[in-house]
């Protein structure tokens, strides 16, 4: 039986490739980071530049960024809290107040 | 430099936020992890992306699965533990291959039974994944030829001397390859 198992050609080839690629890509000076953000459009001194989409704030937009979920506030437990989900035993449901919100008067209306 | 709040005030940093808070990379910093990320992303499985990889190599650090060793820089150590979390992705995508991979894998069976040393599979990643960097340099004979002999194993010298190449010419290649990966590493599309 064979002591020392050998890598495959390829897959060593692509091991240096990687590490050399890799390191130039460590090795890349702040300048030439911000002339390629540049290139592409990016202004690297906006908090929400896209070059930061999936570092600084989520790649992907979220439920959450656009509806404000009833589910989500169970989850998020205040500070301090357990991690444990904590639901209000009278609480209603999203079904319930999304209806009693639909059927409320406006106040301008009231007395109409 | 952004202000992130402390550990104490907020619970539910994302893994990223926690290493600029406990000051471990830069923001620049974490572009060129981004950067190594993609390039690592290349040739997986559509199923894990550039983000996947660096979240859950930064994960591991912070939960201590994984300890950075005092001596290496910290970008070096980030981007070691993304290249194993790679290689755990491809052998895992390798093990699930759909029919026309299997049938691929069975003619490189076939043609390699005088030496099956590598295993076909490996043969056939390997392959693949050195065609998938290659690409990115597509159309940069200098940028092909510089690779393949890194690949070999061979120093600048002797790339420059093999390829025929100044070192003007080594250089100013080395430096459009750079750019090209920069330019491939802060695009937010998708591979």
């Amino acid at each position: 039986m064979r002591k020392r198992l050998k890598a495959p050609a390829e897959k060593m080839a692509l091991d240096r490739i990687l590490d050399a690629l890799k390191q130039e890509l460590i090795e890349a000076s702040d300048e030439e980071i911000y002339q390629a953000a540049v290139e592409l459009g990016m202004n690297l001194n906006m908090q929400e530049s896209a070059a930061f989409a999936g570092l600084t704030y989520p790649s992907r937009p979220q439920l959450s960024d656009f509806f404000e979920l009833e589910a989500c506030r169970y989850l998020q437990p205040p500070d301090g809290a357990s991690n444990e989900v904590t639901r209000p035993r009278h609480a209603r449901t999203t079904r319930q107040s999304a209806r009693t919100k639909s059927r409320r008067r406006p106040r301008h209306l009231k007395g109409y | 430099m952004p202000r992130f709040p402390s550990l104490s005030e907020k619970r539910d940093l994302r893994p990223t936020q926690t290493a600029l808070a406990l000051e471990l990379v830069t923001e620049m910093d974490l572009l060129r992890l981004k950067a190594v990320a993609r390039l690592y992303a290349r040739g997986l499985p559509p199923d894990v992306s550039w983000d996947d990889l660096l979240q859950e190599a930064f994960t591991r650090i912070l939960v201590g699965t994984r300890r950075r060793p005092e001596a290496v820089n910290m970008l070096a150590f980030v981007s070691g533990v993304m290249l194993s979390l790679r290689s755990e992705h491809r052998r895992r995508a390798l093990q699930g291959l759909d029919k026309d991979e299997q049938l691929a894998l069975q003619r490189l069976e076939e043609a390699a039974l005088a030496d099956p040393a590598p295993g076909p599979e490996r043969l056939l990643s390997g392959q693949q994944e050195l065609t998938t960097i290659l690409r990115l340099f597509a159309g940069d004979e200098r940028a092909q030829q510089i690779l393949l002999g890194l690949g070999d194993g061979l120093t600048a010298e002797q790339i420059r001397a093999a390829a025929g190449m100044s070192r003007t010419d080594y250089d100013s290649t080395r430096k459009r390859m750079r750019r090209c990966l920069l330019r491939e590493g802060l695009t937010c599309e998708r591979d």
